[in-house]
C-alpha cells in the first residue's frame, strides 16, 4: 500500500514537471550539407534521369522542405538569383523517388542524420531544344515564439543543376570574347593579372577549354590554364585567371587567349599586349640614390662651414701685433 | 580402398577452399574503407567513383567527371550526367551552418541600443566558390502591426545597400553590421565589427536579397558573425516584435 502511494506520488511528480516545469526545446543551430552542389545534365526530350543527393545534418532536428526553383544568373561570377516562378520550369517534371520525402512538403532530419534522396528528372517528349536553370532548396521553416522580441533566423541551402535538352545530344555552342586585358604596364616582379570575359550568345551552357599563353622579345614565355567555368545561355562570365607569375620579366609581352566551347571545333581567340618594367626597382633605386646624395653632400656643407670657423692659432697674430704696438 | 582415396582427396580440398577462404576474407576486409586525406584536404566520404579521361560513345562525348555518393557517372544514348564540379575534382559536400537560430533581444527600453550575434559558417570545398544572401520577412513588427523601423543610421545615410555610421543612442531602429571571412566591403575581415551598419532586404517591400559573404575560392570553414542590433524611442509601443531572416546559401555554377 505504501510503495503504491510512493507510485503515485512519483507519477504526479513527473507530470508536474512535464506540464509546467519543462520548457519547450527549440533549434538553435542550423547545420547542413548537401552532395553535389552542381548537376550538369544533358538530356534528349522524352527521357527521365534519376540522381541521388545526399543531405545530411550536423546541427539539431530540423524541419525542412524541398523545393524546385528556377535561377538566372545574377552577374559575371557565376552567383544566381532565385526566380519565384516554377512555371519557368515547364515541361520538365521533378520529384524525389522511393522514400519518404516529397517536394513541398515538410520533412523531419534528424540532428546527425543523412538522407539519400532520389531525384527524378522527367524531359517529356515535347519539350523544347533549350537550357534549364535550376535549383534545389532545401528550407527551414523558423516557429515563431509569443512573448519574445525576437529575431528568427530561417536557412536555405541550394544546389544548382544545369540543364540543356537536345535531340541530337550536340546543341549550338556559340560565344565570343568580351573582353581580354592585362595592365599596359607591368612591374617586372610582380605578377600580371589578366581580365577574360566571355558572352555565350546561344541558349547552351558551355565551358571553356583552352589556355593563355604569353611570349615575350626576349624569348621569355608562359602559359595559364582556363579554369572550365560554366558560361550560361545569354549571360556574360568573368572568368577567373591566375595571374601569371615569373621571378622577373621584361620587355613587351603578347599575351593570346584560345579556347574551345566545351570539346567542340568552335574555337576564340584574341590577342592583347603589355610592357613590364622594373618600375618599382627604379623608383627604389632612384629614391636610394637621391638619399645617397644628399649624403653625400652633407659632409662637404659641414666641410665648408668648418672651414669658415675662425682659426683660433691665427686669432693670436693680431692679438700679438697688438701687444707688440703697445698703447698709444 | 579407391573410394577412400576419393574421400581424403575431397576432405583435402574442402579443407583447401575454407583455409583459403578464411585467408581471403581476413585479407580483404580490412581495407573496405580507405582513409583519404592529407594536409591540404581529407574526403569526408571516401567512396570515389571517378572515371577519366574522356569518355565517349557515339552520340556524345564529355571530358573528366568528377565521383558522386549515389549510382556513377551515367552515359547511355539519351543523356549524360556530371555531378560537382569539372575542374575540382572532390566530393567534399556543400555546408551550411547559422547559429543561434532564435535571436532574442528581451526586454527592450528607449536609448539602450541591444545588440545580438549570428554566425555564419560555410564550407565550400566541392564548389567554385559561393554566396549567402539574407533577407527580412518584414521589419520588427508587433503582433498590434507596430513596427520598429530598419535603421537609417545616424546621418539617414544608410540602406539595404550602403552601410553607414550608427552609433548614437539617440538614433533608433534595426540594422545589423559583420565581420568575419568573405564579408562584404566596407565590413572588416577582423573583428570587431565597428559602427558601419546596414539594413536587411525587406521582402515586404520587393527588395532584392543582399549578399553577406561571398567567394570565388574554394574555401572550408569561412565564417563570419552577424550583430543585429535595436534601437528603440520613447513613443515606440509597447509589445513584443518579431521578424524572420532567411539566410540562402548558393554555391556558384
Amino acid at each position: 500500500m505504501r510503495i503504491q502511494s510512493l507510485r503515485l506520488k512519483t507519477l504526479r511528480f513527473c507530470l508536474f514537471t512535464l506540464l509546467f516545469v519543462a520548457k519547450p526545446v527549440y533549434s538553435q543551430t542550423y547545420s547542413l550539407s548537401i552532395w553535389p552542389p552542381l548537376l550538369e545534365v544533358l538530356i534528349q526530350p522524352g527521357r527521365t534521369i534519376t540522381q541521388v543527393y545526399r543531405l545530411s545534418n550536423a546541427g539539431d532536428d530540423q524541419i525542412l522542405t524541398a523545393k524546385i526553383l528556377p535561377f538566372e544568373p545574377k552577374d559575371e561570377l557565376g552567383n544566381i538569383n532565385l526566380v519565384n516562378l516554377p512555371k519557368l520550369l515547364n515541361p520538365l517534371s521533378f520529384s524525389f523517388q522511393g522514400g519518404d520525402v516529397s517536394l513541398g512538403k515538410p520533412f523531419i532530419l534528424k540532428s546527425g542524420e543523412s538522407k539519400d534522396l532520389v531525384l527524378k528528372l522527367v524531359s517529356p517528349v515535347k519539350t523544347p531544344e533549350r537550357d534549364f536553370y535550376v535549383s534545389l532548396i532545401f528550407e527551414t521553416n523558423p516557429e515563431t515564439r509569443v512573448g519574445l522580441s525576437q529575431t528568427q533566423a530561417a536557412a536555405k541551402i541550394v544546389s544548382n543543376l544545369l540543364i540543356t535538352v537536345s535531340i541530337d545530344g550536340q546543341p549550338q555552342k556559340q560565344a565570343r570574347i568580351i573582353e581580354f586585358s592585362a595592365p599596359k604596364i607591368v612591374d617586372s616582379f610582380d605578377p600580371v593579372p589578366f581580365t577574360l570575359k566571355v558572352e555565350n550568345t546561344n541558349t547552351a551552357f558551355f565551358k571553356p577549354f583552352g589556355e593563355i599563353k604569353i611570349e615575350g622579345i626576349f624569348s621569355q614565355k608562359g602559359k595559364i590554364k582556363i579554369v572550365p567555368e560554366n558560361i550560361l545561355a545569354g549571360s556574360t562570365r568573368n572568368l577567373q585567371i591566375a595571374p601569371w607569375k615569373e621571378k622577373f620579366i621584361l620587355g613587351p609581352f603578347r599575351a593570346t587567349v584560345s579556347f574551345t566551347l566545351d570539346e567542340t571545333e568552335e574555337k576564340l581567340s584574341l590577342e592583347t599586349n603589355f610592357v613590364a618594367l622594373p618600375y618599382k626597382a627604379t623608383l627604389a633605386l632612384i629614391i636610394v640614390l637621391l638619399i645617397f646624395q644628399a649624403l653625400r653632400n652633407l659632409p662637404q656643407k659641414m666641410t665648408g662651414i668648418s672651414s669658415r670657423q675662425p682659426d683660433l692659432n691665427n686669432l693670436e697674430a693680431p692679438k700679438q701685433k697688438l701687444e707688440k704696438s703697445g698703447p698709444t | 580402398m579407391r573410394n577412400r582415396k576419393l574421400k581424403v582427396e575431397s576432405l583435402a580440398f574442402s579443407v583447401s577452399v575454407l583455409i583459403f577462404g578464411l585467408f581471403a576474407f581476413c585479407l580483404t576486409s580490412g581495407v573496405l574503407a580507405a582513409q583519404m586525406e592529407s594536409n591540404q584536404f581529407k574526403i569526408q566520404m571516401p567512396n570515389l567513383n571517378f572515371s577519366s579521361g574522356s569518355p565517349s560513345s557515339t552520340n556524345f562525348k564529355l571530358g573528366f567527371t568528377a565521383g558522386q555518393t549515389g549510382p556513377g557517372v551515367y552515359t547511355s544514348t539519351g543523356f549524360i550526367v556530371r555531378a560537382g564540379f569539372w575542374y575540382l575534382k572532390t566530393i567534399i559536400p556543400f555546408s551550411f551552418s547559422v547559429s543561434p537560430t532564435t535571436i532574442d533581444f528581451g526586454t527592450l527600453t528607449a536609448n539602450n541600443p541591444v545588440t545580438q550575434t549570428i554566425t555564419l559558417t560555410v564550407s565550400a570545398g566541392g564548389a567554385g566558390g559561393y554566396e549567402v544572401t539574407a533577407q527580412e520577412n518584414k521589419p520588427l513588427t508587433s503582433s498590434a502591426s507596430n513596427t520598429i523601423p530598419d535603421t537609417t543610421c545616424d546621418a539617414s545615410d544608410c540602406d539595404e545597400a550602403n552601410a553607414a555610421t550608427w552609433s548614437q543612442d539617440t538614433t533608433y531602429g534595426f540594422g545589423y553590421t559583420m565581420h568575419g571571412n568573405d564579408v562584404p566591403t566596407p565590413f572588416p575581415t577582423a573583428g570587431p565589427a565597428g559602427n558601419l551598419y546596414k539594413q536587411f532586404a525587406d521582402r515586404s517591400l520587393n527588395e532584392i536579397p543582399e549578399a553577406v559573404m561571398s567567394s570565388g575560392q574554394v574555401g572550408r570553414s569561412r565564417s563570419s558573425t552577424t550583430t543585429l542590433k535595436v534601437n528603440i524611442s520613447g513613443t515606440q509601443s509597447a509589445g513584443t516584435y518579431q521578424n524572420i531572416i532567411t539566410f540562402i546559401a548558393t554555391p556558384r555554377y
